[in-house]
């Protein structure tokens, strides 16, 4: 009753020696002087497991990495907008569908799905900058159950995506703005006919499903970040904008003239509440707010300069922007600002937006630093904001509004991640600062380096770097949950309504309907049924293909030479490639994911007869 | 020996006691041949119940482990069917088998799991019946169809541990020497170690046993002792 299996002796092995080598170079983080020798607090022994799980975005590779803190192991990579032949996504029927005309996508800020504003672990969503879509990844399989879009009317929806706390919305802001209806007019026209969009999209909680609900027209600015009201200000949303100067060409210069932009304060509640009372203009099928003609759902409020991120503090009582172009973190209360709103205590109004007295909704300015990003929170009230410019992180108290602490990190931190830190219960404990450049951190790899992932220990009062790894291009913003709230399965359950599906020997058989030929295959360790398929040249060719080992960790793959096909099945999985054989001659298929010891030997023949 | 206990009170079914104390109408039995005394109905009514709950109770198992199974795989057998530790140990167990030519193992592959959990209950039954009527010749072939079932349910076992380790098909792309996996105990197989065991419910037939044997012949023992 026993298995020689090859692949569990290499891949143990494997991990082992991964294991050792991530800690070794846990204890002895090359460089970092502040990280004490034998220094435990974050070394996982091998076979043990992480504390917590990091969702990064992967940027322009249009993927999510999972890392283990604090060992930093990369423990996943995620396909969502980009193919991936390892996994086999965007090139079986059903991922090549979700993933439409694109075969990449820029995926920006991932957002863990909350129950009373906590990570409760059952969806993550993302956005893509590039082609205006939303992914859906269910976190029982951490695989991308659904991509929305190209939503229209919006153009790259960059501004920090966030969930609502209850995740009834997954809201995104967009970055460019063009003219909404997707109408041309020449850049002369910017100010008069291009717009900035908030996209709201409902989330079905049972199934973690997106369906694109309201839009909100904004003046043609560009957004930055945002992040969801929490406690007291539930039901508001928060959003940096930059190029308040309205500027189309060359933004480096032109975007950075005016010492404040601003920070769109967004009441969603109320929003929702104009969509049910048809207060919107339908435009290309989605339904559009236009806070020109509808009150109270946009106000602003001035924020220096060229803000970039945008922070809810986990008692939801303020909001900060962060200035980049300014050593400042503005805080404003939430209390005031809906005072300010009460008393019209307005400067000016710009596009029907009210835009609030700045000294009236302050509380107070953090001298943080140069180039400020991003806050994230620990426990009691500790804020904790990159400082780009500057390379460092600063730790101020919430309440004091002084940074008391700061730590050097290589280099050039964009956004960090603090242990459950955007929540309404951070943990404290761990930051991971996301640096853009790694330079001289790791081994030289050519002119062009990795970016450079830092853990940063808040559990003691002087904040040290204690661990660090390099990663792909190119994590933007990520998310630290607790592991416990995440439940993962080990099979996919099977569907005995899917026609595709078969699970005995004896079902696996070729159907032939004219020139369209079916193949309900099985995969099982370590053989194909059927393992002989014979078209004529020019048949149209489907495969069904199912894995019938319910055990986990053995996914097979099926790929085929020279014909671009190649995808995986998981345990339990049915997957589906369709593809013409076009080309005369013998052509082996083969399992390309190793399953087993005699995984070598999984293969079959696809015999294409000549015409 | 026999007429000391006559003395005692009667204890079981005052009826045929009374009777059997007049001389005249029939010759005195001896005390262990009359019909069973409280204690003893109590023990065969309890040998019945435990009797009845290992029916929904595993008997038997086998765990494997392996390098890469380190969680390990389950063979649980009840007396009506095959389960697991995991959903699918089972599918699992036959997917690594077919690699050394084994015979699938399922549920339908044992037809005595269809009667088993039967022949129990009817055992069951019977054994409350013999404390119901009293009747000690019901209780010999009780006992004696407790020792019959024991020695026929280990033979099968050890019939079908041996099957499936000898059957092994000759195209294999393993090629192991047949073995038997023992009934107790532990095995090793290529990266597999194996064991395995007696499970609760087989320990509750035990008890089962001791109940029903104590119930039949306890009395005469207790009688021996007053004596
Ligand atoms: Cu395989």
């Amino acid at each position: 009753m026993k298995e020689l299996s090859r692949r569990s002796f290499i891949m143990g092995g494997g991990t082992i020696a991964a294991a050792t080598a991530a800690g070794l170079a846990g204890c002895t983080p090359a460089g970092t002087p502040s990280v004490a020798a034998g220094d435990v607090r974050l070394f996982v022994p091998p076979g043990e497991h992480d504390e917590y799980y990091m969702f990064a975005s992967g940027g322009h590779s249009g993927q999510i990495f999972v890392i283990g803190v604090p060992s930093l192991r990369r423990i996943r990579t995620i396909p969502v907008f980009s193919q991936d032949s390892a996994t086999g996504y965007g090139f079986d029927e059903h991922t090549k569908a979700m993933m439409g005309d694109f075969t990449w996508g820029d995926l920006h800020h991932p957002s863990l799905s909350e129950t009373k504003g906590d990570y409760d672990g059952r969806f993550l969503f993302a956005n893509d900058n590039a082609n205006n879509r939303a992914a859906m990844i269910d976190l029982t399989t951490f695989q991308t159950k659904q991509i929305v879009g190209p939503i229209p009317n919006l153009m790259g929806p960059h501004s920090a995506v966030f969930v609502t706390p209850n995740t009834e919305y997954f809201m995104m802001g967009t970055r460019f703005s063009v003219p909404m209806d997707g109408a041309y007019y020449e850049l002369d026209q910017y100010s008069a006919k291009y717009d900035g969009v908030m996209q709201a999209i409902a989330i079905d909680q049972a199934t973690g499903f997106m369906t694109p609900a309201w839009q909100i027209k904004l003046p043609p600015w560009n957004y930055d970040l945002s992040d969801a009201g929490k406690g007291p200000s539930e039901g508001w949303a928060f959003m940096s904008t930059y190029n308040s100067e309205e500027a189309s060409t060359l933004l480096e210069v032109n975007a950075s003239k005016n010492e404040t932009d601003y920070c769109m304060c967004i009441n969603w509640k109320a929003a929702e509440q104009a969509v049910a009372d048809g207060k919107y203009t339908e435009i290309n099928g989605q339904k559009v707010i236009d806070p020109e003609k509808t009150e109270g759902v946009v106000y602003a409020i001035p924020a220096a300069k060229s803000p970039h991120g945008v922070d809810v503090t986990p008692d939801g009582k303020y909001f900060i922007t962060n200035g980049k172009l300014a050593p400042i973190c503005s805080v404003f209360s939430f209390e005031k600002m809906l005072k300010a709103i009460d008393a019209k205590d307005y400067l000016e109004t710009k596009r029907g937006i009210p835009i609030l007295n700045y000294e009236s909704v302050l509380e107070a300015e953090v001298e943080a630093g140069l180039g400020p990003l991003h806050t994230q929170f620990g426990l009691d009230g500790w804020a904790y904001t990159t400082l780009f410019v500057d390379s460092t992180v600063a730790k101020w108290k919430i309440g004091e509004w002084k940074v008391v602490d700061t730590v050097a990190v290589q280099y050039s931190p964009g956004h960090s991640t603090a242990a459950e830190g955007d929540t309404v219960s951070p943990d404290g404990k761990y930051l991971v600062a996301l640096n853009k450049l790694s330079t001289d951190r790791h081994l030289p790899v050519g002119p062009s380096h990795p970016e450079n992932m830092q853990l940063v220990d808040l559990a003691s009062d002087k904040m040290a770097v204690i661990n660090e790894a390099p990663i792909d291009p190119e994590p933007h913003y990520a998310q630290t949950i607790k592991a416990d709230k995440i439940k993962t399965i080990f099979v996919i359950p099977k569907d005995p309504s899917n026609p595709d599906s078969i699970w005995s020997e004896e079902e696996a058989r070729i159907e032939r309907n004219g020139s369209d030929v079916t193949v309900y295959a099985l995969a099982v360790r370590s053989r194909f049924l059927p393992d002989v398929v014979q078209v004529n040249q020019g048949d149209n060719v489907t495969i069904h293909l199912t894995n019938i080992d319910l055990d986990q960790d053995i996914t097979h793959g099926f790929a085929i030479n020279l014909h671009n096909v190649n995808f995986e099945v998981q345990p339990g999985q049915t997957s589906t490639v369709k593809f013409t054989a076009n080309k005369a001659g013998v052509f082996p298929y083969f399992c390309s994911n190793f399953c087993s010891a005699l995984h070598q030997e999984m293969q079959g023949y696809l015999l294409v007869k000549p015409k | 020996m026999s007429a000391v206990s006559l003395s005692n009170e009667a204890q079981g079914g005052s009826a045929q006691a009374q009777e059997s104390s007049d001389p005249g109408k029939k010759k005195v039995q001896p005390r262990h041949k009359k019909k069973f005394p409280t204690a003893s109905r109590g023990l065969l009514i309890g040998g019945a119940i435990l009797l009845l709950v290992s029916s929904f109770l595993p008997w038997w198992g086998l765990d494997l482990l392996a390098p890469q199974y380190p969680e390990g795989l389950s063979i649980i057998v009840y007396p009506d069917k095959l389960a697991g530790q995991g959903e699918y140990d089972i599918v699992n167990l036959n997917a690594l088998n077919h690699y050394i030519g084994m015979d699938k193992i399922s549920e339908a592959g044992f037809p005595e799991l269809q009667y088993i959990k039967y022949i129990i209950w009817g055992m069951a039954a019977l054994i409350v019946a013999v404390a119901l009527l009293g009747s000690r010749k019901l209780a010999y072939i009780a006992c004696a169809l407790f020792v019959v079932g024991a020695a026929v349910g280990l033979y099968d076992m050890y019939h079908w541990l041996q099957t499936f380790g000898s059957n092994l098909a000759p195209d294999a792309p393993i090629i192991v020497p047949p073995f038997v996996p023992p009934m107790i105990g532990e095995n090793h197989l290529a990266n597999f170690t194996t064991y395995s065991s007696f499970r609760i419910g087989f320990f509750f037939l035990v008890a089962s046993a001791v109940f029903v044997f104590v119930g039949t012949w306890g009395d005469k023992l207790w009688a021996r002792k007053r004596a």
